[in-house]
């Protein structure tokens, strides 16, 4: 980062395909749009090449970098509520049979819609604990909340997805 | 009853996981460093537009910074002369009235032009009227 601070574009080269994966899923998890989630990501990392000059290394990059993709996708959303509209049936994986993927398929977008019914600060909340494995901590510093409010959130966020999804988990 | 909520949350979060999500589009980083060099080749106004209180004493901006300079000390250094023209006349004109004024009443009150006609003259009189009247021993 600090290479990239004074100018050198290779290492910022470095840099996305280290950690395109990490914006790339936040986005697309929260927002459930993949032309909407790759502008948002790419301004992410964009407004971090831009801020090269006063970066201080004071915390992990990856910390940094969640911070600024939570925050995009948060304002992005303040202006327009996203909806999950990609068909994802083709990634649920070619060797299950029709009836499995079917079902998996129905699972899956049943997930999403219940996702999408969350307030955008749980969904967060659940993106960065569920898919990017980030603690309380971590979560907290990326949302720029305390690590007691981000345990309420995920708290509220999990009781409306056990209620959504009753008919997928067992008794 | 612990055990069973912690168990519903492990299948609510495995519930979560298992949902997939497509890769990487192709071509991201690609299009991602496209963007990156355009930007390098134009400025960035927030940048420019920081404001630093020594930008001054950059090297590029020394010398509008020394002329400045120097025109706001020239610029000070006429307004002390001007200052000092104009307030000695003011201390010698208050220092001539105060010297005036003990040794000519009659010519320090303005009343010089009724004088002149002896020791019973108006103005005589009428300062001579008002010192008694002022004077808290009479």
């Amino acid at each position: 980062m600090l290479a990239v601070g004074k100018g050198d574009l290779d290492a910022f080269e470095q840099i996305i395909l280290r950690h395109q994966k990490s914006a790339w899923y936040i986005a697309y998890r929260f927002l459930g749009d993949r032309v909407t989630a790759e502008d948002v990501a790419q301004e992410a990392l964009l407004k971090i090449l831009d801020a090269a000059e006063r970066y201080r290394p004071t915390a992990k990059f990856r910390t940094y970098l969640y911070g600024v993709v939570t925050r995009l996708c948060l304002d992005h959303v303040r202006k327009k509520q996203p909806a999950y509209v990609d068909d994802l049936s083709a990634v649920s994986g070619p060797s299950a049979s029709p009836p499995d993927a079917a079902a998996s398929g129905e699972r899956d977008e049943a997930v999403r819609n219940a996702l999408n019914t969350l307030r955008p600060n749980q969904r967060m909340a659940v993106v960065l604990r569920y898919y990017e494995g980030l603690s309380g901590r971590e979560i907290a510093a990326a949302m720029e909340v305390s690590p007691k409010a981000v345990e309420r959130l995920l708290a509220r966020a999990r009781t409306a997805l056990a209620a959504l999804l009753k008919d997928f988990l067992e008794e | 009853m612990r055990r069973q909520t912690d168990r519903r949350e492990q299948e609510l979060e495995a519930l979560i996981r298992s949902v997939p999500a497509p890769p990487v589009p192709d071509g991201f980083a690609g299009r991602l460093m496209a963007k990156a060099r355009l930007r390098g080749e134009t400025p960035r106004p927030s940048s420019r537009s920081e404001w630093n209180p020594f930008g001054w004493l950059e090297p590029q901006r020394l010398h509008t910074g020394l002329a400045a300079t120097t025109a706001l000390a020239v610029g000070l250094l006429v307004g002390v002369c001007l200052g000092q023209h104009t307030w000695r006349p003011f201390d010698q004109r208050w220092d001539g009235h105060a010297r005036m004024t003990q040794a000519d009443p009659v010519a320090a009150s303005g009343l010089g032009y009724l004088t002149g006609r002896g020791d019973n003259s108006l103005a005589e009189t009428y300062l001579g009227l008002t010192s008694t009247q002022n004077d808290p021993g009479t």
